[in-house]
């Protein structure tokens, strides 16, 4: 069973446009296409696992009648659901894709409602009661108003004292701690910033440092996306280089794609793939979700098609 | 049909530590009437519904006379549930709590609720963890 954790979930709502023009004083479009879902890094992992079969429970702090949104919507895909009740109502976030320039969305997200110090308490009596029945834990995305940085941190240290394995994909300030707890999987999620634990990322080669740097402080795998075909694994004694073809993907929606690598990267863990084949697999997924409209892909042939052009080669490591 | 085939896959719940006050928050959030009470592994140990909280705020009499006509003013029952809210849910729970076992057949459920009057029935997997609820409406929403 998996665990996901969206500290911050949103109803995304996406439109797809021929181009956004000024039409006199303001500036219009009308969507030729538009897709409307349940959101939150943690979220689309929930709705990926459940797209393969895989059992998880998504948790998370929900308010208002978009939080009552979101939790119909994953109950209706078969995802088991414990959220946290906050007074406020939960965010939406709204991604605009223009034709021909898909895979440069423009994305306005929401900082989210205040969570209280009794909500958070809250999510992590629950998560500590969940941490009894689950394998992996899923902790994704960013973190709302009056949340403490750390706390990716203080869930991936109580997990672990369940041997329970932890998988975080975030960026800012609060990925610091969550490296320094030792997670089983970091993602950093570098969309907003190029800095990760203080450190910018100019090339392959400051990716393969900041993630050397990560894995010293206790984290088994960091995986480092450059672009939307190619990733980096390190661990503590092997480097793996992933990539794809760029010029052959045709991308219409790029939003939840790293969702699905990391959904991927789990499902194939639980197959018993070794970690570099998960990634290659997740990867795929990941590229299969950018080439279709809705968020999710559920046909695995995409995925398969996807898999077969994807590269994986050992790197050396001399840079220790 | 299995219990686990037509249950809603939800987990909502509080646990006997918690308050009145608190439960009765996560029940106007989620517009519950009764949720199932859990230990601190997700164990089922009881069940709690809106009844239970105001038969607690209510004068003894009440059950005896079945109406809240004798009630003076409604002030009373907010003075009761302000000096209540902070009980623990242990205090007020049902603690012989009727579950249902996930690999159940359904027509099982759809039993014990008729007999019992049930709205909700929490499910329990082979270790008594909650693995969600069947409700009235599952089993009409089966049935057609």
């Amino acid at each position: 069973m998996i665990l996901t954790v969206t500290l911050n979930p949103a109803y995304d709502l996406i439109y797809w446009v021929k181009e956004i023009e000024q039409a006199g004083e303001t500036m219009l479009s009308r969507a030729y296409r538009t897709h409307a879902s349940a959101g939150g890094k943690g979220i689309n992992v929930s709705m990926y696992l459940s797209s393969v079969g895989v059992e998880n429970i998504a948790m998370g702090l929900i308010g208002g009648h978009t939080g009552r949104t979101i939790e119909r919507s994953l109950r209706d895909k078969g995802i088991t659901t414990n959220f946290t009740w906050i007074s406020d109502e939960t965010r939406s976030n709204v991604a605009v894709l223009r034709k021909g320039k898909e895979d440069n969305p423009i994305e306005i997200n929401s900082e989210g409602p205040p969570i209280s110090d009794r909500a958070l308490e809250q999510l992590i009596k629950q998560y500590k009661t969940m941490l009894h029945r689950v394998d992996y834990a899923v902790l994704s995305g960013s973190i709302p108003p009056k949340v403490p940085n750390d706390i990716y941190g203080k869930l991936v240290r109580l997990a672990k004292e369940k041997d329970v394995r932890t998988v975080v994909n975030t960026g800012g300030d609060h990925l610091g701690p969550a490296a320094e707890a030792g997670p089983f999987l970091l993602k950093p999620d570098i969309r907003e910033r190029k800095k990760v634990i203080g450190e910018t990322i100019t090339d392959s080669r400051s990716i393969i440092d900041i993630a050397k740097k990560i894995v010293g402080y206790g984290t088994e795998y960091v995986l480092l996306s450059h672009g939307l075909t190619g990733d980096i694994l390190v661990s503590k004694d092997k480097i793996w280089n992933l990539e794809a073809n760029r010029e052959q993907l045709k991308p219409k929606n790029r939003v939840g794609a790293g969702d699905s690598l990391v959904g991927g990267i789990i499902y194939q863990l639980l197959e018993g793939k070794p970690i570099q084949e998960a990634v290659k697999y997740g990867l795929a997924a990941a590229m299969a979700c950018v080439e279709i409209y809705e968020k999710i892909c559920h046909d695995t042939s995409l995925v398969q098609a996807q898999l077969r052009q994807i590269s994986l080669k050992e790197m050396e490591d001399n840079l220790t | 049909m299995k219990v686990k085939e037509i249950m809603t896959k939800d987990l909502t719940s509080v646990r006997e530590d918690e308050t009145l006050k608190a439960l009765i928050f996560l029940m106007e959030k989620t517009s519950l009437s009764g949720v199932p009470v859990t230990d601190e592994r997700g164990v089922v140990v009881g069940f709690i519904s809106e009844r239970d909280v105001i038969s607690a705020a209510l004068p003894n009499y009440f059950e005896m006379l079945r109406t809240a006509s004798y009630i003076p003013d409604i002030n009373q029952l907010s003075r009761r549930l302000e000096e209540i809210k902070g009980d623990k849910v242990a205090d007020y729970m049902i603690k012989d709590v009727i579950t249902v076992d996930e690999d159940e057949e359904d027509i099982h459920v759809a039993d014990l609720i008729i007999r019992n009057e049930l709205n909700r029935v929490p499910v329990v997997d082979k270790d008594g963890l909650l693995s969600g609820v069947v409700q009235r409406i599952d089993l009409l929403g089966a049935l057609l």
